[in-house]
């Protein structure tokens, strides 16, 4: 029994990441495939830089089929595409950067053109750019990196030192009666601050948390209950204590009553560097708090209580970069405190203030914000219009193969193979281009479907004479005794003599 | 109508990046490289498309001009060149109606002819209710460069239009049929000739009917059954209210055309064994005295089959823009009278996008009142979006609650077949009796 491709798992894996309108048909996205790949590997080949064709091919297939598939249902697809993709966007970026900074410019430069052409030749079939997909994409990493950003802040503050805060002079002129732990009548007094500070945050929360009218009828009232309880009990504690401090001082300092027990106690609470620690922590935490509840209000009821469909696997790759960034903190800091450079420096002193946690999700949030950044070129290039819906794939195809071109001039590659590989990617453009057009024009299934390999054929030909002519410009501007600098104004001129002339014979 | 095409700006662009990069980076083998996208500027400035409008011959042919509302319509569409020139590039489209929408094929292609070449492609049509104009097929060259491209219209010779009535005044006469009993017979025993069955023994029965045989035998009283010679009539129900005129999208036909196209299958078929048969269309006003229903009673004549056909226009017709909305309920005495027209034992084929609760009141109504009911359900729910996916659910429990009756349903995709969806529930049918 023969299945269909939608009966088997991987069909209904694949199925729904498709794409109808940049479809290349199958005889010109073979053709392109072929041509593309090959020359990008001859390139690889010749330059000596192989190892980055083929981790910039896998790059690029991985990217295409991530941005695919964060978009693509709830859970399943963005779980496993984010995730992709996040890592994946991260190491097509650091990768050539730190190669490049090892001086393997040219195996850069290849791995990008690898990254260029497979995500390319991928969009031919799946919806990878265009109609979209790369900005849902965005949409779903900064989503992230909005969810990450109060965890972050919830980290800074539970691993604020308070001591090293107060002893900073650039916080203590604002904060230092407040946060130091002094005795006497102003240590009451920021005391009693702190505390009445403390208390109103607690109240702000009570006054933004969701309105009991929006729960069903048995819970509505344990709700109401637990609000109204835990605004009486902050009260109590906070307001009450507030009180409590300063009546006992008056009492005991003042009209010097009952002095004697009342006095170490009040002291021992009043000079409480822990006390106070915790203190600014709950504040803080309930300013945060305060801040996001707000926010999740104007968002508006369907975002808070509709569940989005970003959300689980939002919530889950959160989760999961919080505990990388928790769990490799130590080694990250022990790492900057080895580099002898300034950003490292002002990095590690951070951690000393706000622990090494905060740096840690501090840079997993710059991180995920920098991918999101970095995926908003193509959409860039899509409004320039150098990346149209239909004809993105390709032009992505061409932009790599030029790249490998030039990395085989710059890493001194034979002169004809660089020749074929610009012509290569006229090819694969023009086949790819051609593909998609006809798709545009008579649909993915239409009754007939000639002319695809008559047109790369065509192509090819008129490639094959190109390559030829240009060896032999090579080779004649290279049999004449002239230094590099002329040959590079006589070709450099011909060159647009030759574009305007083309030009203006099109016109 | 020619026009260049812009596609190899992305040439001359390239052109640039080359040259650029070559006098950055002080490499000469980028500058030359950067002559080779120029080169293919130059082929596509040399190369043109082939004008065809002369040459290009296109025929149109249909399985029928005038199919039934809902019904399929094949169509061939050919293409002739009778130049002296090959055609390396050709896409073309043939202009399909606007309202009627494509069920398998497609009217789209890409051809390269050569000289004295022809090459067909078909497409189906799914018909509904009206006149339908072909436009002409446009028609696309392009330079082997795909850099220049013509674009014009050709009429198809053939015929230009679809008209799918089922108004007897346009509609070719079926077979009127006869007098003669029909071969649709009730599953009924009784006094009659064929054997039906052994039974046991009732005070009642007749005494030439008791299986003596069997009693000298075992000593067992039994009565032999023979089968009731009486024809069972069918009347075929056509929901045609308003909230049966939905379609799935604007080119698809409307679950009432579907119903008229699936009753006027049954009618033609049925007719051919002489059955009597009727229609009845809910939701049809004005086509005689009843109100919110119309029907023409179970009969073979030729003037029976000329009002039924009648009917079947008047219930596909309620799909026009211009026509009354039909009622959204069928008034109790209505039925009733109807009821009254009908001899015992007539079976119902209801036919019906079940998209509302009355529907399923329909056919309770008629086994309430001894009539046996099948039905046929043309499924026109997109599921496109929650909406229709709502829809889609609501009807899914009404048919499982008409199985639940014990009514037969035939849940037909219209873009299947109706024959193929037919057998294909026979054959769950005759698996489920299998089965038990």
């Amino acid at each position: 029994m023969s299945l269909s491709l939608s009966d088997t798992t991987l069909g209904r894996l694949l199925v729904p990441l498709l794409s109808d309108t940049a479809y290349v048909p199958t005889r010109s996205a073979i053709t392109a495939t072929v041509i593309a790949l090959g020359a990008v590997l001859a390139g690889s080949i010749a330059i000596g830089a192989t190892g980055g064709a083929a981790v910039g091919i896998v790059l690029g297939t991985l990217l295409a089929g991530a941005i695919a598939a964060v978009d693509h249902d709830r859970l399943r697809g963005p779980l496993v595409g984010g995730g992709v993709l996040l890592a994946t966007t991260a190491t097509v970026l650091g990768l050539p950067a730190y190669l490049s900074s090892v001086g393997e410019q040219a195996s850069a430069m290849i791995l990008l053109a690898g990254v260029l052409i497979t995500y390319g030749l991928a969009s031919f079939r799946i919806d990878a750019v265009g109609n979209g997909a790369v900005s849902r994409a965005i949409a779903w990493v900064v989503r992230v990196g909005i969810l990450l950003v109060p965890v972050t802040l919830v980290t800074a503050i539970v691993f604020l030192d308070v001591q090293q805060l107060i002893a900073d002079p650039r916080f203590v002129g604002v904060f230092g009666g407040l946060l130091a732990p002094r005795s006497g009548s102003e240590g009451v007094l920021g005391l009693s601050v702190l505390l009445l500070l403390t208390l109103v945050s607690l109240w702000l929360i009570a006054a933004v948390v969701p309105p009991e009218d929006v729960f069903d009828q048995p819970f509505r009232d344990r709700y109401h209950t637990l609000v109204a309880t835990s605004v009486r009990l902050a009260t109590l504690l906070f307001g009450g204590g507030a009180l409590a401090v300063i009546v006992a001082y008056v009492l005991s300092s003042e009209l010097e009553v009952a002095s004697g027990p009342i006095e170490p106690l009040l002291d021992a609470v009043v000079t409480s560097a822990v006390g106070r620690g915790l203190l600014l922590r709950l504040l803080l935490v309930a300013v945060v708090v305060t801040v996001l509840l707000r926010l999740l209000r104007a968002a508006g009821p369907s975002l808070v209580y509709g569940r989005p469909a970003w959300l689980p696997s939002g919530l889950l790759i959160t989760a999961i970069l919080v505990a990388v960034g928790l769990a490799g903190a130590n080694p990250l800091i022990e790492m900057l405190a080895a580099f002898d450079t300034a950003p490292a420096g002002r990095l590690v002193d951070i951690a000393a203030l706000l622990g090494a946690p905060t740096v840690a999700m501090g840079l997993v949030v710059l991180g995920v914000l920098t991918v999101g950044a970095a995926l908003f070129t193509l959409p860039a290039l899509a409004g320039l219009g150098l990346l149209p819906t239909y004809t993105a794939g390709p032009r992505l195809v061409l932009g790599g193969l030029l790249l490998t071109s030039i990395a085989m001039a710059v890493g001194d590659a034979p002169a004809v193979l660089v020749f074929a590989t610009v012509v290569a990617a006229i090819i694969v453009w023009d086949v790819g281009e051609y593909g998609a057009e006809l798709t545009a024009d008579i649909g993915t299934t239409p009754a007939r479907r000639d002319g695809e390999l008559l047109h790369a054929g065509g192509s090819l030909f008129v490639g094959i004479a190109v390559v030829t002519l240009l060896v032999g410009v090579q080779r004649l501007l290279t049999s004449v005794e002239i230094t590099d600098d002329v040959v590079l104004t006589v070709i450099g001129v011909g060159v647009i003599t030759v574009i305007v002339v083309a030009v203006l014979l099109r016109e | 109508m020619f026009r260049r095409s812009l596609r190899w700006r992305v040439a001359v662009g390239a052109s640039f990046l080359l040259a650029a990069a070559g006098i950055v980076l002080v490499t000469p083998e980028l500058v030359i490289a950067a002559m080779a996208p120029i080169g293919y500027v130059a082929y596509s400035a040399l190369t043109s498309a082939p004008v065809v409008a002369d040459t290009l011959s296109i025929t149109r042919t249909v399985s029928e001009t005038q199919p039934s509302p809902g019904g399929v319509v094949d169509v061939r569409l050919t293409i002739e060149n009778n130049g002296d020139q090959p055609i390396p590039k050709l896409r073309l489209v043939d202009g399909v109606p606007a309202d009627l929408s494509v069920v398998d094929g497609s009217p789209r292609a890409a051809l390269s002819l050569r000289a004295g070449e022809s090459v067909s492609i078909e497409y189906r049509l799914r018909a509904r209710y009206g006149e339908f104009t072909f436009d002409p097929v446009t028609v696309r060259t392009q330079s082997l460069s795909a850099g220049s491209v013509y674009t014009t219209t050709i009429e198809a010779a053939g015929p230009e239009t679809v008209t799918a009535t089922l108004d007897p005044a346009d509609s070719p006469q079926g077979q009127g049929g006869g007098s003669t009993s029909g071969e649709m017979l009730i599953e009924q025993g009784n006094d009659g000739l064929e054997f039906f069955g052994i039974r046991g023994y009732e005070p009642t029965d007749p005494v030439h009917r008791v299986n003596w045989r069997r009693y000298a035998k075992d000593g067992e009283l039994t009565t032999i059954d023979y089968r009731n010679r009486e024809v069972s009539d069918v009347l075929v129900v056509i929901d045609a209210r308003e909230s049966a005129g939905v379609a799935r999208n604007q080119h698809s036909p409307t679950g009432t055309e579907l119903s008229v196209y699936v009753a006027n299958e049954i009618v033609t078929s049925t007719r051919n064994y002489r059955t009597p048969i009727g229609v009845a269309a809910l939701g049809v006003d004005g086509f005689d005295d009843n109100d919110g229903i119309a029907w023409v009673v179970p009969g073979t004549g030729r003037e029976e089959l000329t009002r039924l056909r009648s009917l079947l226009d008047a219930a596909a017709a309620t799909v026009r823009p211009d026509a009354d909305s039909g009622r959204a309920t069928v008034p109790a005495e209505s039925m009733l009278t109807l009821f009254d027209q009908l001899r015992p034992g007539t079976h119902v084929v209801f036919l019906s996008p079940v998209l509302d609760e009355h529907a399923v009141e329909t056919v309770r109504r008629f086994r309430s009142a001894g009539y046996t009911v099948s039905m046929c359900t043309p499924d026109v729910t997109a599921r496109s979006n929650p909406g229709a996916q709502v829809t889609a659910t609501r009807r899914d429990l009404s048919l499982a609650e008409l199985r639940q009756l014990g009514v037969p349903i035939i849940d037909w995709q219209p873009d299947d077949p109706l024959a193929e969806s037919l057998r294909q529930a026979l054959r769950s049918t005759n698996a489920a009796m299998g089965e038990t």
